[in-house]
């Protein structure tokens, strides 16, 4: 970098990149990670990248297209984390297939096993909210207490209230509220973590 | 869920709030997907950038120095050949390296453009890669994005901007629709796309979860800036997804940049994406600052001018549709963030040399759909080892080892005769030129034109270059 540049930059006088002038992907690796604390007991084993039928290299494939490092040694960087028409296609694609597998667990209610279907264990906490919840279209899972639940569990904060305001209304008033089960639930988890606010970064 | 038609109904009447979301309205989620299927008009026009990342030496190429400088200390030369004289169908001659014999047959594809000035107050990579993409050397907008523009253009807007391959080191603000898609991605993604739960706008679920981008989109900041680009890209994303479902990719043989052109072909073909990004990769690196690398410029040469061949065949021997050929509907450019001095300024020897970064002269190859073929367009100054400078040349390059572009005349296409004393930007031909050449056969909006300085007029559209 030149003097010059220097000073032009200190004056403010660059242009920013996309990346400062607009929030990009957490990322599969990030997403994945909080997939796990929030969802899972034996944790290391999930990642999104099976719905895009790979096996989790973040940096490359379908699964680098939504945000990874790459570049190596200085020129290290966060790739692809700008939100485009193809990574849109691509996080409906993986988070489509973790919703319908969560929504699956509905299936019977009494028979809830809290298990995904690749096996990995849901933690205590998420299993016991999933647990209410799959009592839908039954009042008791449309409880202000059931929804925040459930909420909270997959999202925790990183939303404002405003945004389980309308989730909680889209669910109780749109056909939703009479869809059975694993519909209902695979649709909910899927608009969760279709929220800018869940897969984007700060 | 399965959408059966009686469940469509009873989902829909049911979610009848959600479709009052504002600015939006399912005409225009769905408009993309009725217009993007090629159907033979005009607005089949892309754009192939091949991009030499590190500062490519044009002296290897189309702007290239006999062997009397390189006897007089003046520019190194480790092919040891004097070069032939490439001539122009305007009349204007430059030199030509034996390196570009592949590309002859394809002579009459292209022009080539000499002297065509960078940023000239800074010549780090960056910067220069920065001023090609944006016209600034702190970045800002690309010009690629700018072709797809749609509202305002004459064009239409296509899903995506831009696929790209290879890396672009430039800090560019408007990259979001540029696509790093290789073919195998793109088969997993076609093949996933098949099997998926269409991402239909006319679901009520998707039309909620579009809102919460929406309503996350409001405001200035970077949150809300990254929120408009999901929605933009969901809003994109049926049209889209539906195009790739339809591909048939087959199995592409060849070399990866063979693969990724049949990638795009297809996806020019279905009217997916508008332009294409090519960083040519080469075995060593252009940047031949030592001396070292720079004696292995004719092998390095050899494999990139191979390459741009190999591009130029493709483009030529692709169909496009049963008339065109994909040159016949795109057009292309080639060339580099600067050029290089001709020699290091402490070098013990003119064949024992480096060579450094010079933006004061650069070359670029334009060709295909719009360009008139065979010209040579402007001309670098420093012919022969006795020219006279002018100051304005000496003021930049006080050492002497750089070619500068001359001063171009934008009517004739061609360098005039006069040695400036002073320094003003338009006087020269400028890469902005270029970027603006390629905005007027896109129709992109005036406004968007780059200046050749802040308060100046838009640079000139080379309107003779244009076929």
């Amino acid at each position: 970098m030149t003097l010059l540049t220097l000073w032009m930059m200190m004056l403010g006088m660059g242009h920013a990149s996309a990346s400062d002038v607009m929030a990009e992907f957490k990322g599969p690796a990030a997403i994945d990670a909080v997939l796990r604390e929030r969802l899972y007991t034996d944790a290391a084993q999930f990642s999104l990248a099976k719905f895009l039928g790979e096996k989790g290299d973040y940096y490359k494939g379908l699964t680098g297209l939504l945000g990874s490092y790459g570049g190596g040694g200085l020129d290290n960087t966060y790739q692809n984390g700008l939100p485009n028409v193809v990574n849109m296609i691509l996080w409906h694609v993986a988070l489509t297939g973790l919703s319908d597998q969560i929504g699956a667990n509905c299936y019977s209610a009494d028979a809830l096993a809290y298990h995904s279907a690749d096996a990995l264990t849901y933690n205590e906490t998420f299993a016991a909210a999933l647990k209410v919840i799959c009592n839908w279209p039954a009042p008791t899972a449309k409880t202000d207490d059931a929804l925040m639940n459930f909420w909270l569990v997959l999202m925790s904060f990183d939303a404002p209230m405003s945004e389980f305001a309308a989730w909680k209304d889209f669910f109780l008033t749109s056909a939703y509220k009479d869809a059975k089960a694993q519909e209902a639930v695979a649709a909910m988890v899927l608009a969760m973590l279709n929220n800018p606010y869940f897969l984007l970064g700060e | 869920m399965e959408w059966s038609r009686r469940r469509f109904v009873k989902v829909g009447l049911g979610s009848l709030g959600t479709l009052c979301i504002p600015a939006w309205s399912w005409a225009d989620a769905l408009a993309p997907a009725a217009g993007n299927v090629a159907s033979g008009n005009d607005d089949q026009h892309f754009f192939l950038q091949i991009l030499v990342p590190n500062g490519m030496d044009p002296t290897y190429l189309f702007d290239a120095r006999p062997l009397t400088m390189t006897a007089a200390g003046k520019i190194q030369n480790y092919l040891g050949a004097d070069p032939s004289v490439w001539t122009g169908v305007n009349g204007l001659n430059s030199l030509a390296t034996s390196l570009t014999d592949p590309l002859k047959p394809f002579r009459s594809n292209f022009s080539v453009l000499n002297g065509v000035m960078m940023a000239t107050n800074f010549d780090g990579h960056e910067q220069n890669m920065n001023f090609l993409f944006t016209g600034d050397a702190f970045g800002g907008n690309s010009f690629i994005p700018h072709l797809n523009l749609g509202a305002g253009s004459t064009m239409q807007h296509l899903p995506m901007d831009a696929l790209q391959m290879g890396l672009v080191p430039a800090s560019v603000s408007n990259g979001s629709g540029t696509v790093p898609l290789t073919m195998e991605s793109a088969k997993l993604l076609v093949e996933k796309l098949r099997v998926a739960t269409p991402l239909m706008p006319q679901n009520p679920l998707i039309a909620f979860i579009r809102q919460r981008m929406a309503a996350a989109a409001q405001g200035d900041g970077r949150f809300s800036a990254g929120a408009q680009a999901m929605m933009a890209g969901y809003d994109q994303a049926p049209a889209l997804a539906n195009m790739l479902k339809q591909l048939d990719l087959g199995d592409v043989q060849g070399t990866e940049e063979t693969k990724f052109l049949t990638l795009v072909a297809e996806l020019f073909r279905k009217g997916a994406v508008r332009s294409a990004i090519l960083s040519v990769a080469s075995k060593g690196s252009v940047d031949t600052h030592d001396n070292m690398s720079c004696k292995a410029s004719p092998a390095l040469f050899t494999e990139l001018v191979g390459k741009f061949a190999q591009v130029l065949t493709y483009l030529r021997d692709t169909p496009f549709d049963s008339k065109r050929s994909l040159m016949d509907v795109t057009t292309f450019m080639i060339t580099s963030e600067f050029g290089r001095t001709m020699r290091q300024v402490y070098a013990p020897s003119i064949d024992q040399t480096g060579t450094d970064h010079n933006p004061l002269s650069n070359s670029v190859i334009m060709g295909g759909k719009g360009i008139r073929g065979g010209m040579v367009v402007g001309q670098s100054d420093f012919q022969s080892a006795t020219e006279v400078l002018s100051k304005t040349h000496v003021s930049f390059d006080p050492m002497s080892v750089k070619l500068m572009g001359r001063p171009f005349d934008f009517t004739t296409l061609k360098p005039r005769p006069d040695l400036p004393e002073t320094y003003n930007v338009d006087d020269y031909l400028n890469v902005a030129s270029v970027a603006n050449t390629v905005y007027s056969m896109f129709g992109v909006p005036q406004t968007y034109y780059r200046l050749l300085k802040r308060g100046m007029d838009p640079a000139p559209v080379l309107s003779g270059l244009l076929s």
